[in-house]
């Protein structure tokens, strides 16, 4: 692949979290009630999110090229991906229950998100554990696939649809005011947090290569 | 025989549970483990030889139409079991039945529909009946959030209009994974 040479990306990714960390640190935010300064984590913990979906959505789109023409390289692409967004997802968490230990006063409660992000770090570790159930190697490949689109859609609804549907401590949801409500986000937040957005993702990809070229050279290896 | 004996044992610890919210708590269990010991035997219990035969004589979508058709009139059946045992030896504590109905049915679908796909994906692996546990539960809890507060609701006596969004969700998962049973399917069977 062309684009694991490409070094844009890279460059660009430092660049935008050089700009984008000491904002989240010192920059402008709006202060609210209950909130306060926490609010900084928005460009933490919301951002971890929403890489954490965009890595796993390019496992499943290299999951489902792999059903129609299956190669080894695709599957090492979609396990890679998969691992990268494990890690934001771990980090997601762990950033929210440090938010949630100081805004709603424990680290865990019995939300309809918090449910659904355990759900969907659980449904990726069960992937790992099938992969590594089936030995045959062409049957891995598209089991696994399978699996991951399965995974994947159940994931969207979970993350898509369960919250607004159920009540929830999270803003926008169960009558609090979502952060979109609050002006100064437009304005001096937005800025850092959609950039953030970009760069972090970019450093999520520069992490999945690494680790796709590693595998790479590995299988290279064996079939020497 | 798996339900009713669950149900038994149930009744011997617990007696005539007091509280709605326990009851809901046990049926719920009760009819997981049923369902998961009944859909596990779809695929775990067929040869290499019945599935070569079968692979030959049918459609991949005949098959897991079948299955899956298969699936929802055991549970169904299960659920109807379940709930004579629940309603003889603890007592009917539900009030909007029509509700309780709807919910216990769609997720009972839901939870069958996806379970096939899933047991599909399992009996490829050498181990799979350790393993369809471990794939399914993640994929469930969100049919599971639904159904226990649809039915929660339906005990309690609300109606059928109030619990209408967490209807929609259990009717989304079963066209989603019958969409991808449809979908995912013949990957799994030219294996």
């Amino acid at each position: 692949m062309k684009f694991l040479r490409k070094h844009w990306y890279k460059i660009l990714g430092v660049l935008i979290l050089l700009y984008v960390i000491p904002n989240a640190w010192t920059g402008e935010v709006s202060v609210q009630i209950i909130l306060h300064e926490t609010i900084r984590n928005l460009y933490w913990h919301v951002v971890m999110w929403f890489v954490m979906i965009i890595l796993f959505g390019v496992s499943v789109y290299y999951s489902a090229s792999n059903l129609s023409s299956p190669s080894q390289k695709k599957d090492i692409y979609a396990v890679e991906f998969a691992h990268a967004g494990m890690a934001f997802g771990f980090i997601g968490i762990i950033t929210g229950m440090i938010w949630a230990q100081f805004t709603w006063g424990a680290p865990w409660t019995n939300d309809a998100k918090l449910n659904g992000s355990a759900a969907s770090l659980l449904i990726y570790i069960a992937y790992f554990i099938l992969r590594s159930s089936i030995p045959d190697q062409q049957k891995r490949v598209k089991t696994s696939a399978v699996y991951n689109i399965f995974a994947f859609t159940m994931l969207l609804i979970l993350v898509g649809i369960m919250p607004r549907v159920m009540p929830s401590l999270h803003p926008g949801n169960g009558g609090n005011p979502g952060f979109g409500n609050y002006d100064d986000l437009k304005g001096s937040m937005a800025i850092v947090f959609r950039p953030a957005v970009i760069g972090w993702t970019c450093i999520g990809i520069w992490i999945a290569n690494l680790r796709i070229r590693y595998k790479l050279i590995e299988t290279q290896k064996e079939l020497w | 025989m798996y339900a009713i004996s669950s149900v038994f044992i149930i009744y011997m610890a617990v007696g005539e549970p007091e509280n709605d919210m326990i009851w809901n708590a046990l049926f719920w269990i009760t009819l997981v483990y049923c369902s998961v010991n009944s859909v596990m035997r779809v695929f775990y219990y067929e040869t290499q030889s019945m599935r070569l035969y079968y692979y030959q004589i049918a459609h991949p979508h005949e098959i897991i139409f079948s299955k899956l058709l298969y699936g929802i009139v055991f549970n169904s059946l299960l659920w109807i079991v379940t709930f004579g045992a629940f309603a003889l030896f603890l007592g009917n504590k539900v009030e909007n039945f029509g509700l309780f109905t709807i919910t216990s049915l769609l997720s009972i679908w839901g939870l069958s529909s996806i379970l096939t796909l899933i047991s599909a994906i399992a009996a490829q692996s050498n181990n799979a009946a350790g393993l369809l546990p471990i794939l399914a539960f993640p994929v469930l809890i969100p049919l599971f959030l639904s159904a226990i507060n649809a039915s929660t609701a339906a005990i309690s006596g609300d109606s059928i209009l109030s619990q209408l969004p967490n209807l929609m969700v259990l009717f989304l998962f079963n066209m989603v994974s019958w969409l991808l049973s449809y979908l995912l399917f013949p990957y799994l069977w030219r294996n």
